[in-house]
Parts: structure tokens; sequence; C-alpha cells
């Protein structure tokens, strides 16, 4: 049950993202292009836990621009990155901003939609991993400054 | 400084047929300070002088002997006399460096040569080596009636040449101091104009090459009215004479080209050029037809041709290597004959003339960038009377490889400017295809997720079915809609061209589209009548109804669309279709990027319109360009080479 943005300019694909993962419970909100997802992501309160967009929209580089700014409201969403034919440049470029995955749209054979839904469940678990590990490295940080002062 | 010396500087040296002349008008006193005889009566044959060969009336020939006093000396001698004549000719030369109308310089040479020689009566006449006559230029004296202006000279006649065929045959001057006792040459050319002359002098006139190009005659009624230094002093004139003639033809040659150089420059319509190109060669060269084949597919092929040929353009073709012409284009080397039949390499498969006709040769090879283009040849025909020969000179030959070596840097200039064409198309091509997929995946993707939310076990009901089978069906119609555009813009850069004429096509198409318009207004202005161009008609609409579909779409609140067609002032044989609006324009920096495939700033659409629009523009050899003012509105201007603009002539259209 987590709270995630699909960014697609593509209406019916925005949509049908939405059901599939509304099916596994999760609170759903759209946005047509990098410009307006941008906003979302700065209005949102708490912020967003996963980010789908598409690679392409008003540029080549909007799935980017996307990412960077879901991470910089908060560092720990998971974004993953939607693409239309894989290009492994673009894929590396993708992780090395910190994407947690990106995923092809047109794999003959694949359903794209329960790959993504998966992956959207796997990034949520990591992220309650990493969530709890921080939340640990905190406490620990609080104990030694308390041990300190004494 | 002696004038003499001034004249020799003047006149081309290798011309005079000996250094000095001895610049005396006193007949006897010049004779006997050079010690020659001068009997009255008989014709003048000084005894060093003379040349006897095969019984011909004896004539003077021009030696190469120096006279035997200084020249001074004998100017000095006669005095006010001689000056006179260094005078008129310093007059004559002066006109020859100023480079004035021909006519005059020819009329001035006689004049002078009248006053020189003391002869009544003087003409120039040229020779016609397609005709083989002498026909008068120029005359000097009195008497000279239209008619007797109008008569020729057949020199191919073998008998009774007359002084003046003698003379033009033979390259000897003539001089008679009787003509009513040489039998020989008595039934003259001069003899039908005159009847009363008497004494005559004929010189030939020779071009650069030593080829005869003419003789200078005058003539007396006295008897022996003159002698051999007025010989030589005839010489003299008719060499200025001849220098003139030749430079005043090289100057014609030298338009001819420079015009032809500038048409080879502009003009896009290769046939018309090449066509162009064997007419020019055939006038310069003063040949009697010229053929122009290309290599087309490793095989010479007829591409021009002026005569006989005329109708095997494209159907003639020679193997590389057969043929004298194949032997040229194989070896990229010139040949130059006389008698084709005599080279081992004539084949005589495609001939100008019959073989036993040709009387000269000459084929260059066409030179491009790299390799052996083809072939340019011109053809002259034997005259009957082979007493005279007219073949093509070194010279003629660079003259024929230079137009040659042009006709070659124009088809690799065209080769590069399709080869250009086809390499913008390809990359638009490319870059089409690379978005088009993109698109068709994003709908495909669309489809899969349909297609898959009907098939989940909690089937939607009602409304949610309906949204989503109808999501499927417009998705599929996207995709087909999608797919024709880009079979459209596949199949726009290979227009079918047809003659078709453009104003009339406009008036009508614009009718049809202000039905359509509703608020917008189109306006359609021309001054031309008539402009035909090869072209697809169909195609050409579509690029109208794009550009103001698009000016429609920018002017939501109405607005002018003002269309006119014009002829172009840089380039006349072009058109140029101006389609503008009043709405707001583009920018500067998007001028150029609205012409890529799937750039729009429209939410409907494709974004494909100016890109179909700037294909098809291409391949009509054409170019397309924005050039309104941003806030303006916008200005599209469409450049079309055109065959014909204006009003129709009566000439019937190349097919």
């Amino acid at each position: 049950m987590a709270r995630i943005l699909v960014v697609d300019d593509e209406p019916m694909a925005r949509e049908l993202i939405k059901r599939r993962l509304e099916r596994d419970g999760h609170i759903v909100d759209t946005a047509e292009n990098e410009l307006i997802a941008q906003q979302k992501i700065s209005e949102a309160d708490p912020p967003y836990d996963v980010v789908v967009t598409d690679m392409v929209m008003n540029s080549e580089m909007s799935g980017l621009e996307v990412l960077k700014a879901a991470l910089l409201r908060d560092i720990f969403t998971e974004v993953i990155v939607l693409t239309a034919y894989g290009s492994i440049a673009n894929a590396v470029e993708c992780m090395k901003r910190g994407a947690y995955d990106y995923v092809e749209k047109n794999i003959p054979g694949v359903d794209v939609y329960d790959l993504l839904a998966m992956k959207v469940e796997r990034a949520l678990e990591e992220r309650k991993g990493i969530l709890e590990t921080v939340k640990r490295l905190r406490l620990a940080e609080r104990l030694l400054s308390q041990a300190e002062e004494r | 400084m002696s004038a003499g010396m001034l004249i020799s500087v003047v006149l081309n040296p290798d011309n005079l047929h000996s250094a000095w002349y001895p610049f005396t008008v006193g007949k006897r006193q010049a004779c006997s300070s050079l010690g020659i005889g001068y009997a009255k009566g008989d014709t003048i044959v000084p005894s060093e002088l003379s040349d006897k060969n095969e019984g011909d009336t004896p004539v003077t020939t021009k030696g190469s002997q120096q006279p035997k006093e200084d020249l001074w000396e004998v100017v000095e001698g006669s005095n006010d006399l001689a000056k006179a004549s260094l005078l008129s000719f310093y007059s004559v030369s002066k006109l020859l460096s100023a480079f004035p109308d021909i006519n005059a310089l020819m009329k001035a040479t006689l004049e002078e040569a009248l006053k020189s020689v003391g002869a009544e009566r003087g003409f120039i006449a040229l020779i016609n080596y397609h005709t083989g006559e002498l026909k008068i230029g120029w005359t000097a004296g009195h008497g000279w009636t239209d008619e007797k202006l109008s008569v020729r000279f057949d020199l191919s006649g073998s008998v009774g040449r007359g002084a003046e065929g003698h003379v033009a045959l033979t390259g000897k001057p003539y001089l008679s101091g009787d003509i009513t006792k040489d039998q020989y040459h008595s039934s003259c050319f001069r003899c039908l104009l005159f009847e009363n002359t008497v004494s005559c002098m004929v010189v030939p006139l020779k071009g650069r090459d030593g080829k005869i190009i003419g003789v200078l005659s005058v003539s007396s009624e006295h008897q022996n009215a003159f002698d051999e230094n007025d010989l030589r002093i005839l010489c003299a004139l008719a060499d200025v004479a001849a220098v003139a003639i030749s430079a005043a033809d090289y100057h014609a040659r030298e338009q001819k080209l420079i015009e032809l150089g500038m048409e080879l420059a502009s003009q896009t319509d290769i046939e018309a050029l090449l066509d162009e190109v064997v007419a020019v060669a055939v006038e310069i060269l003063q040949a009697d037809d010229c053929s122009l084949f290309l290599i087309d597919d490793s095989k010479l092929v007829l591409k021009a041709s002026r005569g006989a040929l005329k109708g095997q353009v494209g159907k003639a073709v020679y193997e590389l290597g057969e043929g004298l012409t194949g032997w040229v284009a194989l070896h990229a080397q010139p040949i130059r004959l006389s008698d084709v039949r005599s080279d081992p390499r004539w084949k005589g498969r495609y001939t100008e003339f019959p073989a036993e006709q040709i009387g000269a040769f000459l084929a260059v090879p066409v030179m491009g960038q790299k390799s052996c283009r083809g072939v340019l040849r011109v053809i002259r025909k034997r005259h009957p009377d082979s007493s005279y020969t007219n073949p093509f000179t070194p010279d003629d030959q660079n003259l024929l490889h230079m137009l040659a070596s042009q006709v070659g840097a124009v088809l690799d200039r065209v080769e590069l400017q399709e080869r250009l064409i086809e390499a913008e198309r390809m990359a638009a091509l490319g870059e089409m295809s690379a978005r088009t997929a993109h698109m068709l995946g994003n709908k495909i993707f669309t489809l899969k997720g349909a297609l898959k939310e009907l098939k989940h076990i909690d089937l939607p009901q009602g409304e949610e079915r309906e949204r989503l089978f109808s999501a499927i069906e417009c998705s599929i119609k996207e995709m087909e809609e999608l797919l024709q555009e880009f079979r459209y813009f596949v199949k726009s850069a290979k227009a079918e061209k047809n003659l078709l004429e453009l104003i009339s096509l406009m008036h009508e198409f614009i009718e049809q589209l202000r039905r359509t318009t509703g608020d917008v207004a189109i306006s359609f202005v021309t001054h031309l009548d008539e402009v035909w161009i090869e072209g697809d008609a169909e195609r050409l609409k579509r690029c109208i109804s794009e550009l103001v579909e698009n000016a429609i779409h920018f002017m939501p609140d109405g607005g002018t669309i003002s269309i006119s067609i014009e002829q172009s002032k840089a380039r006349p044989n072009e058109v140029l279709i101006t389609v503008s609006d009043t709405g707001v324009g583009i920018p500067e920096e998007k001028k150029e990027k609205i012409f890529e495939p799937f750039y729009s700033t429209r939410a409907q659409g494709l974004g494909l319109g100016l890109a179909i629009v700037k294909s098809i523009v291409q391949a009509h050899g054409g170019t397309i360009e924005e050039v309104g003012e941003y806030g303006k509105g916008a200005k599209f201007v469409i450049t079309l080479p055109a065959k014909r603009i204006g009003k129709q002539t009566s000439r019937v259209e190349r097919e």
C-alpha cells in the first residue's frame, strides 16, 4: 500500500497502469508530462513512495528530469523508468543517476503491466529494508552521542 | 626609333613574310634604286624573285631575301611619299590595336591599299569552306553595285580559276601588268566584275594556323600599274587584315563560350544544356555536325546531336572501346583525323554522314572529376573537290576539349546535388522511421494493457468495458493513421513527373479551398500567365493544403492567407510560391526545426505535415523555407524549377 505517481504522455497508458497498480492496493496519481510531474512531486505530502515514468515525453530526456525532481524531493523515492525500445546507454544513465530500475514497454510476449507491478512490490520491499537500516543507524547515532555526553 | 620598327612591333612578326618592306610609292624610283628592270607592257618578272612551276603564268613570290639596300636609305631617298606611306601604315595599325568594328578596319585597310599602290579598285574576299566559294567581304573604289557584291566565285571549278582562285588555293601572291595577256587567269573573278581591268594584284590572307582565309585584290585600268614593291606593301596590308579577321573570329568565339559558360553554371535542365553545347560546338568550330555521348551503365549512349543522328538520341549505343568514339571513351584520349576509314579503330557504326563524306573527325573525352564520362565529337564534310582540305587544328582540339571539360564539370555538379538531396532524404527517412517506431510502440503498449484488463478475472462491466473497447479501437485507428502518414512520407520523396500548368492548377485548387476555410480569407495573386513545370499535381496540392491548414490552425480568430506565384529574379527559370498568413509567426530558432518529422506544437496531429511538404518540394527539385517575421505572421517560400514561364509560344514542347 504505497503512494505512486505515474507519468506518461499517452492518456490510455496512464489509465491502464493506474488500474493495474490500484488492483494491488496502491494509491495512484497521474501526470501527463515532466512539468506537471515536477509540480505534483513538489506538492505531494508526504512525498511519493514510487514514481513510474515514461522516458520520452516533451523531450528525449523527460524521464531523467522526473527522476531528478523525485530524488530531490525525497532521496528514498523509488523511480522506475519506462522506455520504448531499450537503449542500453539510456538505461545505464538512469541507473547511475539513482533509478531503481527500467522497463521496456515493447518486449514481444512480455506482460509489461505485471512486470511493472512486480517491480513496484520489490522496490517497496527493498525500501522497507533500507528505511529500517536507516532508522537503526539513527538510533545508533543517538545512543553514541548520549554515551559521549555522560 | 624608326616607324618601320614600330610597325613590325605592332603587327605579329610571324605574319610578315619578310622583315622589311621598301616603303616607296614612286615605282620607278624604287625599282631603279633596287636595281630591278621595269618594262612597259610586260608582266613583271624580276629574275631573282620569280618562281616558275608547271606552266603557270609566272607570278612573283614574296621572298625571304632582304632588299639590296638598307631600308632607311630607300626611305630617305623618297621623302614625302615614303613618309606618307609610313603614316598610312601607322594609322591602320593604330586601328588594329584599338580594335574597333572589323568593318571599319577592313575598309580603312583597303583605302590605304589603294592609296599606297595606286590602284583604282580593291576588295577583300573570304573563303567559305563549306560551300567552297569566295565571297566578297569589303570593297573600296568606285563602281561597286549590289549586284557585283553578291557575286560568288566557286573555287571548286577545275577550269579557269582566275587569279583570285589561284591565290586562294595556293597561297601564293599574284601580280600582273596586263591581265588580258594572261590566258590562264584571264577569265577570272574580278573580270566578271569589271571589264576594263588591266593590271591586278592578289595576295592571300592567312590565319593563325597558316590556313588561307581569303584574298585581297586590287586592280587598275592602266597597264603595269604595279611593281613588286607594291606587292610587298599589299602583302603587309593583307597580313594586317588577316590578323584582324582572326582576332574578330576569336572574339566572337570567346563571346559564345562566355555565354555558354554562364548558362552551364545556372541551367538545371540537362537535356537543354547538352543540346546547347552541341549547337555551340558546331558554330565555334565551324563543323558540320556534332554529337555528344555519355557513359550510362558502362555503355556510351548518344545524348545530343544536331543532324542525322538526332533521331537516335537515347538509342545509339557504343560499347566502350568500340569504334573511334568508344576508343576515346576507354582511353580518355582524343582522336583527330582526316580520313576516318584509314584508321584501324574505325567502325562506322553510327555516323552523321556516310564515311566517304567525312572530311575531318575530332573526338575528345568528356572528363569528370574521377573518370571519363563520355565523348564529344565533331565532324566536317569532305568537299567534293578535294583540292583543298579543311582539317581540325590543334587549336580546334583544345577548344573542344575545353567545352567537353565544362560539360564534365556540370555533370559532376548535378550528380553531387542529386546525391546530397538523396542523403538528406535518407536522413529524414531514418529519423522518420525511428519516431514512427516509437509512436507505434506506445500505441501497442496501450493495446496490450487494454486487452489485459478485459481478460481480467474481475471483468469490468458496462461503462468501463465500453471505454476499454473504444480505447482499443482508437489505438488501432491511430496506428493506421500513423502508418498512412509514414507511407505517404516515403512516397512523397519520389514524385510522378508530368507536364502541368501551375497557374490554372492553383486557381482551381484555391477555389476549392475557399469553400472549406470559413472565417479565413485566401487571396491569390500572380503576374504570370502560365507556368509549365514537371510535377505531380496531387502532391503539389497536398503541399498547399498542408500550409493552409497550418495557417488556419494558428489563426483561431480568423485572418488572411496570401498566396502568390512570381518569377524568381535571381534565377529566371524558377518560380516562387509564397504562402503567408496574419498569425503569430515562427520564432527564429524554430524556423528550421519545424520541417523535422514529428515536430509539433499542436496537441493533435502527428506533426508530419511540414516534413511531408518539404519532402514533396525537394522531390520536385525545389526548396522551401520560412522567412516571416515573428509576431507578424508566417511566410513560407517555395522555389520550383519551371520549364516555361509566361506566355505560351508556338514552339512544340519537348517530350
